[in-house]
C-alpha cells in the first residue's frame, strides 16, 4: 500500500474513458497492503476482508470527487482506517463475550509459554486487543504501516498533537502489560 | 534495563506481535469481490450531487437554528434594558361590566419549556450529525443553537406575577377583614345579586428579563357549575395611571417591558345562589374562586403564570346553603 506508484497519476487521468477498469487496477495496487492493515487493526481475518471490501465500495461511489490521482494512497487508506475503527467501536459497544472460547479455557486452562519471549508477547497482544479502538488503530498505523505522526493525523483527520498524545497513552498500556509479563 | 532500552524494546516486541497479526497478500476471493464493484454498485452520482446530499442534514439544522434566531432576533432588543414602551395604547370607553368581551383564552396547547427544550434538543442533534459530514456547518449550526439556548433560558427566567397596584375595589365587591394574626390573602366578598356582574382589579407585572405579550387572563375548561359559582365573563383594561377607577377599555393584548405592569378588571356574574349585598359572615358559607392564571408569549413562545393575587374573592351563599 506504500510503495511508490510512478504511473499512477497518468492511470488515473484516464478514468473518464474508462473509470471501472481504473478504479479496478487502482484498488488492486493497494489491496494486498489494505488486507492486510485492515487484519492488524481488526485482529480479525475474516472481518478484514469484510472491512476492505466495503471501503473499496465506499472509494468507488466516491471515486468522481477524487481531484488528485495522487492522493489515492492516502484516500483509500482514510476510508478503510475509518471503517476499521467504526467496526471496533461497534464491537466495543457489543461487548461481545466469547462464551465458547471462555469454556474452553476454563477446561483447559492455557499452559504458559516457557519462552520469555512468547509471554511478552502474548502480554502484548491481549494488552492491544483492550486498547480503545483509536488507540488501536494508531498504534496499527505507527508500528505496522510504519507512518509517522503527521501522516498518522492526516490519515485519521484529527491534529498531530491529539495522535501524539492517545500514541502516548496506548504505548503507556502496552508497556504497563510488558513489565506485568516479566515479571 | 534503562527506560530507552525498555521503549526499544517495548517497540520490538510491539512490531513482531503486528507482524505476527498480518496474514498475508489479500486472499483470491477478497480480489474477486473487489474487481466486481463496478458492476455491481453504482457510482454514486456526480461529485455535486455527493456534496448536496451530504450537506442536507447540516443545512436543515442551520436553517432550523437561523429561523429560531430570526424569530427571536426583534424581540432581543429591548432585553434587560428596561425601556419598553409600556401597555400599549387602546382605545378607550366607558367601563361596563354588564359587556361581555374578549381576554378570557384557553391554556396554550404548549408551554414554553417543552418548545424551548425541544429546539435545543432538535438543533444539538442536527448540529453534531451535521458536524460528522460538514464541519464548518455543524459548527455553524451550533454557535447558532447556542445563540438561541441563551433566547431560550432568557425565555424561561421570564414570568408574570402580579403587579405593585392590585386591588379588589371593583364593582359588586366588598373588602373583608383579615383574621386577627393571618398574614395570608384578605377576603373579598362579592356582594353582586345572583347573576349580577361584580368586576375586581388587579395589576399584572412583567417579572422577568425579556418583554412579554400579555394575552389574556386563562379560562378553565373545567369550571365548575356557573349556575352555583361565580364564572368569568370578561377581562377589560384599565389604563389610566394609579388606577383601577376607570375609564377602561376592552382588552386587547398588552406588550409589558421588563418591570411594567398593567392594570386588568377582571369582570364576572355572580352565581344563581349569590347571597348578594346582604349576608352575616357568622354561619355563611362561600365558595372561592379558581386560581387567576395569565397566559402571554415571550419571544413569541407561549407561557403561562399563576398570578398570587394579594386578596381572595368569596361568593357567599345564602342561609340554608344553595337549594339544588
Amino acid at each position: 500500500m506504500g510503495e511508490p506508484l510512478r504511473d499512477e497519476k497518468a492511470l488515473a487521468l484516464r478514468v473518464i474513458d474508462s473509470r471501472p477498469e481504473t478504479f479496478c487496477r487502482l484498488v488492486d495496487r493497494h489491496l494486498d497492503g489494505s488486507y492486510r492493515l485492515a487484519a492488524v487493526i481488526l485482529g480479525d481475518r475474516v472481518e478484514a476482508e469484510d472491512a476492505v471490501h466495503d471501503a473499496a465500495v465506499a472509494a468507488w461511489r466516491g471515486f468522481g470527487e477524487l481531484r488528485d490521482p495522487d492522493r489515492f494512497d492516502a484516500w483509500f487508506r482514510r476510508i478503510l482506517v475509518n471503517g476499521c475503527r467504526d467496526r471496533l467501536r461497534v464491537r466495543a459497544r457489543r461487548r461481545v463475550v466469547e462464551v465458547g472460547r471462555e469454556l474452553v479455557e476454563s477446561e483447559h486452562p492455557r499452559v504458559p509459554d516457557a519462552s520469555e519471549a512468547t509471554a511478552v508477547r502474548d502480554a502484548l497482544g491481549r494488552a492491544i486487543d483492550t486498547l480503545e479502538p483509536d488507540e488501536r488503530v494508531m498504534v496499527s498505523l505507527r508500528f505496522h504501516a510504519d507512518l509517522t505522526v503527521p501522516a498518522i493525523a492526516e490519515t485519521l483527520g484529527i491534529p498531530e498533537g491529539t495522535v501524539k498524545s492517545r500514541l502516548h497513552h496506548a504505548m503507556g498500556r502496552l508497556r504497563a502489560a510488558m513489565a506485568e509479563a516479566d515479571r | 534495563m534503562s527506560e530507552r532500552e525498555d521503549d526499544l524494546r517495548l517497540e520490538r516486541e510491539l512490531r513482531e506481535v503486528l507482524r505476527e497479526r498480518d496474514p498475508g497478500p489479500a486472499p483470491y476471493g477478497l480480489r474477486r469481490r473487489v474487481a466486481r464493484i463496478p458492476d455491481t454498485v453504482s457510482s454514486g452520482g456526480s461529485p455535486l450531487t455527493r456534496r448536496l446530499s451530504r450537506a442536507v442534514i447540516p443545512v436543515l439544522g442551520l436553517a432550523a437554528a437561523i429561523t429560531l434566531l430570526v424569530l427571536a432576533l426583534p424581540l432581543l432588543g429591548p432585553m434587560g434594558t428596561g425601556t419598553g414602551a409600556g401597555p400599549s395604547a387602546a382605545p378607550v370607553a366607558t367601563f361596563d361590566p354588564t359587556v361581555r368581551g374578549p381576554g378570557l383564552v384557553p391554556p396554550p396547547p404548549v408551554e414554553a419549556e417543552g418548545i424551548v427544550v425541544a429546539a435545543l434538543v432538535l438543533g444539538i442533534v442536527l448540529a453534531v450529525v451535521g458536524m460528522r459530514r460538514e464541519r464548518w456547518l455543524g459548527f455553524a449550526a451550533l454557535i447558532v443553537v447556542a445563540i438561541v439556548g441563551y433566547a431560550g433560558w432568557q425565555v424561561l427566567a421570564t414570568d408574570a406575577v402580579a403587579g405593585p397596584v392590585a386591588s379588589s375595589g371593583g364593582i359588586g365587591v366588598r373588602d373583608g377583614d383579615l383574621a386577627p394574626g393571618s398574614s395570608g390573602p384578605y377576603p373579598v366578598y362579592i356582594t353582586a345579586g345572583p347573576g349580577q356582574p361584580f368586576s375586581i382589579g388587579f395589576s399584572v407585572e412583567n417579572g422577568g428579563p425579556l418583554p412579554i405579550r400579555l394575552e389574556g387572563v386563562v379560562l378553565d375548561p373545567n369550571l365548575p357549575d356557573p349556575a352555583t359559582f361565580p364564572t368569568f365573563r370578561a377581562l377589560w383594561r384599565d389604563d389610566a395611571p394609579d388606577g383601577l377607577t376607570g375609564p377602561a377599555a376592552p382588552f386587547s393584548s398588552i406588550d409589558l417591558a421588563p418591570g411594567h405592569s398593567a392594570g386588568l378588571w377582571l369582570v364576572g356574574t355572580a352565581g344563581n345562589c349569590a347571597a348578594g349585598p346582604s349576608f352575616a359572615i357568622d354561619g355563611t358559607s362561600f365558595v372561592g374562586m379558581p386560581a387567576l392564571r395569565v397566559r402571554y408569549t415571550v419571544l413569541g413562545i407561549p407561557r403561562m403564570d399563576t398570578i398570587a393575587l394579594p386578596f381572595d374573592p368569596m361568593q357567599p351563599f345564602p342561609p340554608g346553603g344553595c337549594p339544588s
